[in-house]
């Protein structure tokens, strides 16, 4: 049967009962040896559960699967519906939250709180996870909630902190904004499809015909889709951080944690990257119904400026940042405004480039954040100039953050090179010159921020007395993983290309494939 | 043959050069390091400790490009966009939220 | 597939990667060495080889040879080598992208590897300045980057705009050897190439830090600048690296905007004396401007850099796109 694949839906409800369950262990247990060990295997059982997925979706069905919760059809019931796209999505995820975790036993080392550190980062891999791996638009929305609110958490842990306060109350009432637009899209979605299923509506958006179980369109779905359509990419740009929609990340990114900063900037952006993806190639696309098509090209046009509008401002902000974290935090900006400005131009290359650029951008960033986290936890600070010289202790922490640096501008033989060298093939081939020369222009501007923060914490003399200071392998270890991660996608980007992003573009560019998938299922179980 | 294997065959070229340049470079040096570890040249200053060095600071790298030439635009850019007032962020996302609605509404209705 | 290997190698080491380009940098130094010297009344190197043509060579094995490297605390030795060798090796390997390489190494858009080839070589330079803990060799490099901003920006979208225009028939687009070879006779073409020609040449200088804009390694100002520090074999590997660059990027000026070896082929005698003779002209180009202008200040430098030269790159690449 289609639905044999328990794993397709057993892996969100599995990590939020995992993530919501903790806070009971703090009743009996106080060792935090217990609460990492815990965060651990959870996050490699999810690594393994996405990673089966990946490979049975890609490798042996090749096509997408769908899971109906309960047995029940939509509308009615939710299913969840996993494409090449999803799984791709999930794999990353998984993957870098799993060093993360790792990097975060070393961080928490006299840290207080750290149940409910875990509580939430187990929270927001849950929910990031659900996400990706949602058929059904209001779930979206609960997911997306789920990590939200686990984000907003973790960005005021450090609640005796004015910043990280200030900066966690302006992103979550930001927040709470922007899912209540999103909401509001939804209602109108609900009340001219009918439905809330994605492949129902995709499907019903290119044919306004019937599907099974839940019939015909109820009302006028042109103007409805209009507005939705609006409001969701409103939603999803606060989400993913494209201008002018970003000014709450260069606040909240830096005043977390820094594990949890390279959770954000690496990975939570992404699933507004991803949920845009979905709802401008899959749920509705330039094949739709005329007005809905002329919605989704002006949106796409829309995003282009966006995005090179996001890549220069962000740039030009990097250069004149004295907070270390706050830096990185423009650079994410800048990368999020490339791949969005590339998935957005309409063309196979544009969307392979997108998704290269999407893995590269998140390893390279979380490794970033990570390496820049050892050099402040041990500095004490985050001010670059305050920091200065700390790099000459850590040798090995400072190696794997001039590998991030140079992956993050584009050099070979790094990954960051080869999807750089995509996005400028996307960006010359659709036959807009402009975009390149901002491409240009944007990375001249974060290389000199970069090498500002080189210097900074590296080149730069010790100004003050650190101590004696050894680096410890619990945090080395993650660090120098995604360091290799980072030169082994680059050497293979070929294989990748051929391997993982052709047969992902093209999927996406057949959304009916997506919507049979689950019409069987829906046949199936409505009758 | 496609340009991602290309790039990856001139790249382990430019490797192989850069290890042997590399390698024959130590090999020549080695007859010439001397082991006093002398100070940095400061014009005759002197250098007390580290505590003293002088040095620029990260903030202060770049003064040629934003102090002087790109000062307007930084400070356009910086002091009067970036603010940190929520109020502030609220009036330009609110602008493309506008934007967004309107443009959808005005395409919806010519299509039809 | 044995042969294809040794040839690439051969290739990226000998010709036309890092001996060929270390050679002719040298080269270059006693040309325009000798150049500049005749323009301003003096003999210039005149003893060591006919002319004084192995000067340069000769400076070279001093510092490589002879003199000791001086070694001061908080100096990262060994990045700093890493760096420059990698900046040399890189360009050594963009060498392998034009016509005049044994084995050609050519692709649709590898002018973009090819560019990010190019960008080591400016990192490694920028690298050398700030990991000497001196503050002048700090402000010569931070300078350095200064211009770096819009001079980089400029070349790369010259280069673009001039392959992009060349090569816009060709079944390989975007592609170095392309552009290279394919002999372009109408006029739209040569505009947009005269006015990327411009762009790049400017933005060549202001790369290599010639004079107008050679602020970062002033003399009397920054007490050497960027190289203050650097002695013995290091200064030898720095001063290398630069000349390299300098002639790698004239190469590439003659190769893509002059047409190479036009209107001869590559490989007969006459289209490698027609080169050799494009060459000299770019590079006499060069020592007259040196010779004759003056030092500007950063602000100025940057500023010009804004206005002529980003601007002039812009527009090649706009009117390319449009044809």
């Amino acid at each position: 049967m289609v639905f044999d694949y328990i794993t397709i839906g057993l892996t969100p409800p599995l990590m939020i009962a995992a993530a919501f369950t903790l806070p009971i262990f703090t009743l009996f247990v106080r060792r935090k040896a217990f609460y990492d060990m815990y965060a651990l295997v959870v996050t490699t059982i999810a690594l393994v559960l996405t990673a089966y997925n990946y490979y049975v979706i890609l490798y042996v069905v090749k096509r997408p699967l769908v899971y109906p919760f309960g047995g029940w059809p939509p509308p009615v019931g939710i299913v969840y519906e996993v494409d090449a796209l999803s799984a791709y999505f999930g794999v990353f995820i998984a993957a870098v939250m799993l060093m993360i975790t790792i990097y975060s036993v070393w961080y928490l080392k006299g840290v207080s709180g750290y149940e409910w550190y875990y509580t939430l980062l187990l929270g927001l891999e849950a929910g990031m996870i659900g996400c990706v791996y949602t058929g059904d638009a209001f779930n979206l929305f609960v997911m997306l909630e789920v990590l939200s609110v686990s984000a907003y958490g973790l960005v005021v842990f450090y609640r005796m902190s004015h910043e990280a306060v200030e900066a966690g109350m302006k992103y979550s009432l930001i927040g709470a904004v922007a899912t209540t637009v999103y909401f509001i899209a939804l209602v109108f979605i609900y009340g001219s499809f009918g439905t809330l299923n994605m492949a129902d509506i995709a499907y019903k958006s290119r044919s306004g015909g019937e599907f099974p179980y839940s019939g015909m369109v109820v009302g006028n779905i042109h103007l409805a889709s209009a507005i939705a359509l609006a409001l969701s990419m409103w939603a999803f740009t606060f989400k993913s951080a494209v201008v002018p929609n970003h000014f709450w990340l260069p606040d909240a990114h830096p005043a977390a944690p820094t594990p949890v900063s390279a959770a954000l900037s690496g990975l939570v952006v992404k699933v507004g990257v991803y949920s845009i993806i979905r709802f401008i190639y899959t749920i509705y696309g330039l094949d739709s119904l005329q007005p809905i098509a002329n919605v989704v090209s002006i949106i796409m046009k829309l995003l282009v400026v966006l995005g090179m509008l996001s890549a220069i401002i962000a740039s030009a902000l990097m250069v004149v940042q004295s907070d270390i974290k706050r830096l990185i935090a423009y650079s994410t900006i800048m990368h999020i405004g490339f791949i969005v400005t590339s998935l957005s131009l309409g063309t196979k290359l544009g969307i392979e480039a997108a998704l290269y650029h999407t893995v590269n951008h998140a390893i390279g960033k979380a490794l970033l954040f990570l390496s820049a986290g050892v050099l402040i936890k041990v500095a004490g600070s985050r001010n670059i100039d305050e920091m200065s010289g700390i790099g000459r202790y850590l040798p090995l922490t400072s190696f794997t953050l001039i590998v991030a640096i140079l992956s993050l501008e584009g050099l070979p033989p790094l990954a960051g090179f080869f999807s750089k060298l995509l996005l400028y093939e996307a960006f010359i081939d659709s036959g807009l010159a402009l975009l390149a020369v901002v491409l240009i222009v944007s990375s001249a501007f974060a290389l000199l921020a970069y090498i500002k923060l080189l210097y900074g914490v590296y080149f730069k003399l010790p100004m003050k007395e650190f101590g004696n200071v050894k680096e410890g392998w619990t945090y080395l270890t993650p660090l120098i993983i995604l360091a290799a991660l980072l030169v082994v996608l680059g050497v293979s980007a070929p294989l990748v290309v051929r391997e993982v992003l052709t047969p992902i573009s093209n999927e996406l560019f057949e959304p009916l494939k997506y919507v049979n998938a689950a019409r069987e299922v829906i046949k199936v179980l409505g009758g | 043959m496609d340009v991602l294997s290309l790039a990856v065959i001139a790249s382990s070229l430019m490797l192989l050069a850069a290890l042997l340049t590399y390698l024959s470079y130590m090999v020549v040096r080695k007859g010439s390091r001397t082991g006093n570890l002398s100070e940095p040249y400061l014009c005759g200053e002197s250098v007390n400790d580290f505590k003293d060095s002088m040095s620029v600071g990260s903030t202060n790298l770049y003064w040629g490009s934003t102090s002087s030439n790109l000062k307007k635009f930084y400070s356009i850019l910086r002091d009067e966009i970036h603010t940190g007032v929520l109020n502030d962020w609220f009036f330009y996302m609110g602008m493309w939220f506008v934007l967004a609605v309107i443009l959808s509404f005005i395409v919806v209705s010519l299509g039809g | 597939m044995f042969y294809e290997l040794l040839l690439a190698v051969f290739s990226v080491l000998i010709y036309p990667g890092l001996l060929f380009l270390v050679v002719v940098g040298l080269l270059t130094q006693w040309y325009v060495r000798k150049l500049i010297g005749r323009l301003q009344n003096r003999i210039g190197p005149k003893y060591v080889g006919p002319l004084g043509i192995l000067q340069p060579f000769a400076d070279v094995i001093k510092l490589v040879f002879v003199k000791e490297e001086l070694s001061f605390r908080g100096r990262l030795d060994r990045l700093l080598i890493l760096f420059m060798v990698l900046g040399l090796s890189a360009i050594s390997s963009a060498m392998l992208f034009t016509p005049i390489s044994p084995y050609v190494i050519r692709g649709a858009y590898d002018v973009i590897a090819f560019i990010y080839l190019m960008l080591w070589s400016t990192i490694a330079f920028a690298v050398i300045g700030l990991s000497l803990s001196n503050p002048f060799t700090v402000v010569g490099s931070s300078r350095f980057l200064t211009q770096i901003l819009f001079a980089e920006p400029a070349l790369v979208t010259s280069l673009l705009a001039a392959v992009m225009v060349l090569t816009r028939d060709s079944p390989i687009p975007l592609s170095i050897y392309s552009s290279a070879v394919s002999l372009r006779a109408d006029v739209l073409v040569a505009m947009v190439l005269a006015i990327s020609f411009i762009s790049f040449f400017l933005a060549t200088i202001a790369k290599t830090l010639i004079k107008p804009f050679d602020i970062p390694e002033a003399e009397t100002e920054l007490a050497g600048g960027l190289l203050a520090e650097l002695s013995g074999p290091a200064l030898g590997l720095a001063i290398i690296l630069h000349y390299s660059e300098i002639a790698f990027l004239t190469l590439i000026a003659t190769i893509v905007f002059l047409g190479g070896p036009y209107p001869f082929n590559y490989g007969d005698f006459l289209g490698i004396v027609v080169f050799a003779v494009k060459y000299l002209v770019l590079l006499t180009l060069i020592a007259v401007i040196k010779a004759s202008v003056g030092r500007i200040r950063i602000e100025q430098a940057t500023s010009m850099m804004i206005k002529y030269v980003l601007s002039t790159s812009v527009v090649a690449l706009a009117i390319a796109t449009i044809l």
